[in-house]
């Protein structure tokens, strides 16, 4: 008998226990209540204390093609910063816009600038929000390491590829009738399988390329005649798309004449390991073939190239030091140290002089 | 009992041998059992050859290391921080409210229309997939209660973890108490125990063992689930809880280790593999810990039980 009256008080304990922990919850949430402006606990108000100690809680969201970036950033201002709860996200650009717009989270960051559609919601909320220009990242065309065949393509020739007009296409050498239709002076393609493997829609890489590259020809950016034909603004709905750019790598290694396009951080990486051959680009058909280096692409000469930015509220950097002084670490020389750390490219010198302007007079709106 | 001599032994062993199709569903069976071990094998032994370029270089340091960008420093201890959290908030929350409404339904509703009703629910629930948990505990846990429980927090984690095993919990404790021989009972009455004092007394010590087993059986499976502390927003970067006090910790960020298994494959470079790979190491040897915790407990209250 003796044994089941400890099993008793075991169970009693127990509930014991959560009792005590419904209590302890709830006090914990008087306490903090004033503290936790949001119901995403995202951001408090921080405060540097006598010692000059800082504190405060926030979280920043948005790209994850920016997340590298700031997820180092972050981590050498939490080293230096022990009393601030930081925590940083890449769910992507537009589910940033969205919680950064709702005045959840103080920083949100882009591959693209945000749209109109999300500004107006930032608008509605009477968020003030500075724009930062953080990086260039240059999208880079991707074929496997074991593809002789193709070495540079241009926008005429991505466009007969991978674009709706392109519906269908198995081969490479498909797109050679498609091009004389657009009356295009691009080469002929290779008679060889095609596997496209490439970011979907949710992904920022995804809308650049689109953007870039898509409207690009649509718009007559290549000297095609636009009013002779009809000219798609969508890629085509048949190929192999994954969020996961490390998937859309092992689509490209596996195949020998695959085709595909990432970010030039994953693109490189993928090169130095033998997985992936950087195909050069040219803009126009008979143009010059460009190879994504950093140094191209800094310079705008390569053509699939896009910025990276940061949104901060500025409401919130100004009423809050941690954020504040987040910011300021971000812009300055070891912060920006990261960029090219995690695969990035620098901004140019002026326009990143434009950027410390931007953040030292907390100028709103777009500034790009 | 007759006991076995040499003849009637090789009675039977001829008797065997004559039953083709019994050797066969023998054989089938044996089958089974070696491609459910080979599987099993198969992922630990990839688990832990990927994981090899991190375990073999800084095994104590990968465990006991916060998240990094820096793949030489990145660890999952934060990982393994947040998981043991959900695993204790999710079973002090789910144990008690599952294990006492198993014994009402076992004990006391009887056989009406109502139990009746409530036991196709909570079978029904016990089949739900996990990311549905996963959106009750985001509107619920949240935002609804974002005030009490710091809105993505590892206290909403936990309790929307607790949801997830609830059901489980009520149908293997009742089971278990089912298991208990009705002679058990009818002999407590019998010297005229009232019937707290018979199930107090007789029927929980008799199902301890059983209950036990499977209520932290379903905690290892939580602690394994992903969707629902995803949605309900464990970080998926780089994140540090700053001057927080314990308390102030459960209500601020966190993060599980399937949560950093999915964020190291989502990293760029090859390298992150490992961690991945080591990550999953990682959660093996949690999931191994809880279920060997049941095991002693179990142990003990079969010896305790025996006395």
């Amino acid at each position: 008998m003796k044994s089941e009256g400890s099993m008793l008080g075991r169970l009693l304990a127990l509930v014991l226990a959560v009792a005590l922990l419904a209590t302890a919850c709830g006090s914990g949430s008087d306490s903090s209540d004033n503290a936790e402006s949001s119901d995403t606990g995202a951001a408090t108000t921080g405060a540097v204390d006598a010692d000059g100690n800082m504190t405060g809680e926030f979280l920043v969201s948005g790209s994850s093609t920016v997340f590298p970036i700031v997820n180092k950033q972050a981590e050498e201002f939490g080293a230096a910063n022990p009393g601030v709860a930081i925590a940083v996200e890449g769910p992507g650009s537009g589910d940033g816009a969205k919680l950064f717009c709702a005045g959840d989270i103080p920083i949100g960051n882009a591959s693209r600038q945000y749209k109109d559609s999300e500004l107006e919601e930032c608008v509605a909320n009477g968020i003030e929000f500075i724009e930062l220009r953080r990086a260039i990242d240059g999208i880079s065309v991707i074929t496997s390491a074991e593809n002789d065949a193709i070495d540079c393509l241009s926008f005429d020739q991505l466009y007969a590829l991978t674009s709706d007009d392109a519906l269908g296409f198995d081969n490479w050498s498909d797109a050679n009738a498609l091009l004389a239709e657009m009356g295009s002076s691009a080469g002929e393609l290779p008679d060889a399988p095609l596997d496209i493997y490439a970011p979907g829609e949710e992904s920022g890489t995804f809308d650049s390329f689109v953007e870039i590259v898509i409207h690009g020809v649509a718009d007559g950016k290549t000297g095609l005649d636009t009013d002779a034909r009809e000219y798609f603004e969508n890629t085509r709905p048949d190929y192999n798309s994954s969020p996961d750019d490390n998937i859309i790598i092992e689509g490209i290694s596996g195949n020998q004449y695959s085709l595909g396009w990432v970010g030039y951080a994953f693109a490189s990486e993928a090169a130095a390991a033998g997985d992936a051959k950087l195909v050069s680009v040219a803009q126009q058909a008979d143009g010059e073939c460009v190879a994504p280096t950093p140094e191209s692409i800094a310079a705008a000469e390569f053509p699939i190239a896009r910025f990276l930015y940061t949104y901060v509220n500025a409401g919130m950097a100004e009423s809050d030091p941690a954020i504040e002084a987040f910011v300021d670490y971000m812009l300055s020389d070891e912060g920006l140290a990261s960029v090219s750390a995690v695969g990035y490219i620098d901004l140019a010198d002026e326009d990143q002089a434009k950027v410390q302007d931007t953040w030292a007079n907390r100028t709103t709106g777009i500034q790009w | 009992m007759v006991a076995i001599t040499t003849e009637l032994r090789d009675q039977l062993r001829l008797r065997r041998s004559a039953d083709t199709s019994g050797q066969i569903f023998r054989g089938l069976l044996m089958l089974a059992l070696l491609v459910a071990f080979a599987s099993l094998l198969a992922m630990i032994l990839t688990a832990l050859t990927r994981s090899w370029p991190i375990l073999s270089d800084r095994p104590l340091d990968f465990l006991f290391s916060n998240t990094s960008q820096n793949p030489d420093e990145a660890g999952v201890f934060q990982g393994i921080k947040g998981s043991v959290m959900l695993a204790a908030i999710s079973s002090l929350v789910a144990f008690p409210v599952g294990i006492g409404g198993a014994i009402y339904l076992e004990e006391y509703a009887g056989d009406s229309r109502f139990s009746r009703l409530v036991q196709v629910l909570v079978r029904n629930l016990a089949g739900v997939p996990s990311i549905v948990y996963g959106l009750l505990g985001l509107a619920i846990f949240v935002q609804n209660l974002g005030g009490i429980t710091g809105g993505r927090s590892v206290i909403s984690g936990g309790l929307t973890l607790a949801c997830l095993v609830l059901p489980v919990v009520i149908i293997t404790t009742q089971e278990a108490i089912r298991a208990v021989p009705s002679e058990l009972r009818q002999a407590g009455y019998g010297i005229g125990a009232t019937q707290w004092e018979v199930i107090r007394s007789v029927v929980l010590p008799s199902a301890a063992p059983g209950i036990l087993t499977g209520t932290v059986l379903s905690v290892a499976r939580a602690v394994g689930e992903a969707a629902p502390i995803l949605v309900v927003g464990a970080v998926s970067g780089f994140f540090q809880t700053g001057t927080l006090s314990f308390l102030e910790q459960t209500q601020s960020f966190f993060t599980a280790l399937p949560m950093q298994i999915f964020a190291f494959t989502k990293q760029p470079a090859q390298t992150w593999g490992a961690h991945a790979a080591g990550a999953s190491v990682a959660i093996l040897l949690v999931v191994v810990a809880l279920n060997s915790v049941a095991i002693w407990m179990r142990a003990r209250l079969d010896q305790k039980l025996r006395k």
